[in-house]
């Protein structure tokens, strides 16, 4: 849909607002530098960032503001992640569409898990203030996100006025909070809440109150009577559930098993999500990051061996199938295989998949796919420590050099 | 490239070059308003690139060759028409300045994307390997296009990705299209196979193409300032799935070649398909508002034919001179689906009584799929009421003795409801020419002269349509605000001189253009 004249000038201003006001600006800048520090990462994690969200702001916002914005968000969301605010901050203040109202968001729920509340009220109002100028779904994704760090702040009346009346895929979420900080004694009260929320159906609610169920399988881990209660909500209730869903779910179980060096649980919901991925017939490139998840369990629970099978096999399965998968997203389906590869310890073939994903990413002529793809390329490295060696560095630069028309 | 894909020669009148287009764009071009552009073929925009449509372009494709333009899933298009520049695809025949009894002279503007659809079979038998469950893998061929090769993804749509942007088209007007190089089938004017809420559509204008006006089929896209006429077949048609949103929109029923019905000549105002087959998911589960459907009084069908567990809801629309029912039950499509009820879903009644909230378990095992941390998400176009229903609309010179029969049995005219049937025209003018009969004796009375805006009953609603950051909240029936014609300036039926009141006046100069 085009947006309103009204709502379009009102997030020019919104977006003006927080650009022009130099003084207030700087005011605030400081404020986030004051309470809030960028975590030490190595320089080349410091490049990769700075090389992707370069890729991804040089796509013209004239036309692909879409496609600029949610690449740019990607590189934020990565930025959080590395434990960098202050660059996120300043990477988010490219962005120049309603994800950076959700940016903004993100780096409130930051401040908030990291004891800056001053920073999170500011970056709470700027989220705001940029949800109110945009669309039914991007606005409740925003405002959910502004009720987590509400309710993160133990702002319990705030955070339910923003999750209010929010769109359905939206619902639950903040249950999924209040799980992860539950007391024992809440427990049997959250159960019954989730349980209500599950009863109607309702898709998007359903999925988030399973999450939400995930959660609490974490949390009373040691619990067996409660772990296995949880799992139980779990599995009866996802049937109305896609099948990467329902791996996804299981693949966090299995996390939290891992993170309790509990392997042989551990291993038993991976052989059962990896049955869900057997059973289902799936093209190579939706293949590939799945079992490439899976594999990355598996050696954490001690089959190394298997581990690797499935990666030179997934290997293998992306090159015979190749020229079958568009070109635009072949890249797409390699950077997981590729993260795969570092996470099982075989650095090599990590860096020589991601430099056959940066080959593949410009394979088409157009350069809007290929900045994604390098942007896209470039953050997994930074996540996943992957220091690129100069003939990588020699191919990054080559294709950012190369980004321009046509688009 | 570009350059070898097409060659120039100028025609003289309008001082601008004429561009054979001959080949696909798989690089990312713009064709600007000072070239006319001819399609000589099926032209594909590929995976990658971009289209880039100038303000008052014109693309005028050689009568009776079938050029065609369709968008590859991952490609995008930009049509940047504005009001007084609108971008036209028409075919060589058309003067610019006068309506034709004509079709089929072109192809059509196809879109393909990667949303969620729901095609597990076709004709009773499989497709591929789609499922019957929304895994976010099924994809099919779009309709009237040709592989190059066995797995050709050029002519595939369907994926996992509801808020897909195949990107943004504004103020365009399709003429006269419809044409299929070597096939026997039909292209509709406008078709939009699986795309994502990420893309924009207003203010499109279809005139006199050979089959369905506009076809969807799964997707979540939504359109806004929509404009139907003299369609061959379905003015709008909607299939596999589609979880959109329209609102603002004018149907006028008609025909555009003499011909049987469905190849020439309107059947149905609103058709509507929910999936294939019809216990499959996602299934069609739509909001539309504000639309004013004019129909044909004698020989025209239904004014929404309802299918395969279809699920819309029509709110504050108008729904006039309908050749037969409001609502009919055809229950199957004809491609070998399975009809309301079957296997569990909920019969046709049901439908009608049943809450919005309400979410089928039948073949939710794999229930949706696509990028739900974008966040996607599956069935949001309806926000109230009932999954199917007709409601604060107005209904007017239906004289089909049945056209109620089925409405009233389905509780359309519960009070509640806030329907009105109008001894008085909901819209402020309507002329028609008297009878041409057409191929099988069908009797057309064609709508030479309107004006839509609302009279009567449609000058005010009960409810309006929500402010959800699409809809736009309403107070009145139809499509049109009293003294606000959206079609002024830059759509067919003004530029044909069939807009009467003040937007008559507002035609766009095009005469430098024939």
């Amino acid at each position: 849909m085009r947006w309103s004249l009204f709502r379009m000038i009102t997030l020019i201003i919104v977006l003006a607002g927080c650009v022009l006001c130099a003084g207030a600006e700087e005011i605030q800048c400081k404020a986030y530098e004051l309470a809030l520090k960028d975590s030490p990462i190595a320089d080349y994690q410091i490049r990769l960032l700075d090389a992707a969200i370069g890729a991804a702001t040089v796509i013209p916002a004239t036309p692909h503001i879409k496609d600029r914005s949610r690449a740019q968000e990607a590189v934020v969301e990565a930025c959080l992640e590395l434990g960098q605010p202050l660059r996120a901050y300043q990477y988010l203040e490219k962005i120049d569409n309603w994800r950076k109202g959700s940016c903004y968001a993100d780096l409130a729920y930051y401040c908030a898990s990291h004891g800056a509340i001053a920073e999170a009220s500011v970056s709470i109002d700027r989220a705001e203030a940029i949800s109110e100028t945009t669309d039914d779904w991007r606005r409740d994704t925003i405002r959910v996100k502004i009720a987590r760090t509400h309710f993160l702040l133990g702002q319990i009346e705030e955070a339910k006025q923003f999750a209010s009346g929010v769109v359905d895929s939206e619902t639950g979420k903040l249950e999924t909070t209040e799980a992860a900080s539950l007391d024992e004694e809440s427990f049997d009260e959250q159960v019954k809440k989730l349980d209500a929320l599950i009863e109607p159906g309702q898709f998007d609610v359903l999925k988030n109150a399973l999450d939400a169920y995930a959660q609490l399988f974490d949390r009373f881990y040691e619990d067996e009577a409660k772990r296995a209660l949880t799992e139980e909500k779990i599995k009866s209730s996802w049937k109305t559930l896609p099948i990467f869903l329902r791996i996804e779910l299981l693949n966090r179980l299995a996390e939290s098993a891992l993170s309790r060096s509990d392997d042989q649980n551990a291993l038993r919901l991976i052989d059962e999500s990896l049955q869900y991925l057997d059973d289902y017939s799936w093209k190579p490139e939706d293949y590939i990051p799945q079992i490439s998840a899976l594999l990355i369990l598996r050696y954490r629970a001690g089959g190394v061996e298997t581990a690797r099978e499935q990666a030179g096999a997934a290997l293998a399965l992306f090159n015979d199938n190749r020229e079958k998968i568009v070109n635009i997203w072949r890249a797409g389906a390699l950077r997981p295989l590729a993260e795969a590869y570092q996470a099982i310890g075989d650095h090599r073939m990590a860096l020589s998949v991601y430099r056959q994903a940066l080959d593949e990413g410009v394979e088409n002529p157009n350069s809007r796919p290929r900045a994604e793809d390098l942007s896209a390329t470039c953050v997994s490295m930074a996540l996943h420590s992957v220091e690129p060696d100069e003939a990588t560095w020699n191919r990054i630069d080559e294709i950012r050099e190369g980004l321009g028309q046509p688009w | 490239m570009l350059a070898a894909a097409l060659s120039l020669a100028v025609i003289g009148a309008a001082n601008s070059a004429e561009v054979m287009v001959n080949n696909n764009i798989t690089t990312s071009t713009t064709w600007t308003a000072d070239n006319v552009y001819n399609l000589q073929k099926q032209i594909y925009v590929e995976p990658g690139a971009t289209l880039t449509v100038e303000a008052g372009t014109l693309v005028k494709s050689t009568a009776g060759l079938g050029g065609s333009l369709a968008v590859c899933r991952g490609a995008r298009i930009y049509v940047n028409g504005t009001k007084d520049k609108p971008v036209i695809m028409t075919s060589t025949n058309d003067d610019m300045v006068t309506w034709r009894e004509a079709s089929n002279e072109w192809g059509n503007l196809t879109l393909m994307g990667k949303g969620l659809i729901s095609a597990s079979h076709y004709k009773g038998q499989p497709v591929g390997n789609n499922t019957k469950t929304p895994t976010g893998l099924n994809e099919k061929q779009m309709e009237g296009l040709t592989a190059d090769t066995p797995g050709d993804t050029k002519v595939m749509y369907g994926g996992n990705d509801d808020n897909d942007n195949s990107g943004a088209i504004h103020y365009l007007s399709l003429r006269y299209g419809g044409k299929v190089v070597g096939l026997a089938n039909e292209l509709n004017g406008l078709a939009l196979g699986a795309i994502g809420r990420g893309t924009e559509i207003d203010h499109v204008d279809i005139m006199n193409n050979v089959d369905d006006g506009i076809e969807i089929w799964g997707g979540t896209v939504t359109l806004k300032y929509i404009n139907i006429w003299n369609i061959g077949d379905d003015s709008f048609d909607i299939d596999e799935g589609w979880r959109g949103k329209a609102q603002f929109g004018l149907i006028v029923q008609g025909y555009s070649v003499d011909a049987d019905q469905g190849s020439g000549v309107g059947d149905n105002c609103f058709e509507t398909d929910g999936a294939e087959d019809s216990d499959a998911q996602p299934i069609t589960t739509a909001a539309i508002y504000n639309f004013t459907v004019v129909g044909q009084p004698i020989d025209g069908d239904q004014g929404t034919a309802w299918r395969d567990n279809a699920h819309i809801q029509y709110h504050n629309c108008i729904f006039m001179d309908l050749g037969e029912q409001l609502v009919k039950n055809d229950n199957v499509d004809g491609d070998g689906a399975n009809g309301y009820g079957y296997n569990g879903t909920l019969p046709w009644e049901d439908c009608w009584t049943t809450d919005y909230t309400y979410m089928s378990p039948v073949n939710a095992g794999t229930f949706t799929a696509g990028a739900f941390n974008d966040p996607a998400k599956m069935y949001t176009s309806q926000t109230s009421g009932k999954l199917c229903e007709i409601v604060d609309s107005v209904f007017y010179n239906n004289l089909f003795a049945n056209a109620y029969t089925e409405a009233e049995a389905r509780g359309v005219m519960a009070a509640a409801n806030n329907n009105v049937k109008a001894t008085a025209s909901p819209i402020t003018e309507v002329k028609r020419v008297s009878s041409v009969v057409v191929r099988g004796g069908k009797n057309m009375l064609p709508v030479t002269d309107i004006n839509p805006l609302p009279a009567n009953d449609a000058l005010t609603s009960v409810a309006m349509a929500p402010a959800d950051g699409f809809f736009t909240p309403a107070k009145y029936r139809g499509g049109f605000a009293p003294n606000d014609n959206w079609l002024a300036g830059w759509s067919t039926p003004v530029k044909y001189g069939m807009m009467t009141g003040a937007a008559a006046a507002e035609a766009s100069d095009w005469s430098e253009l024939k």
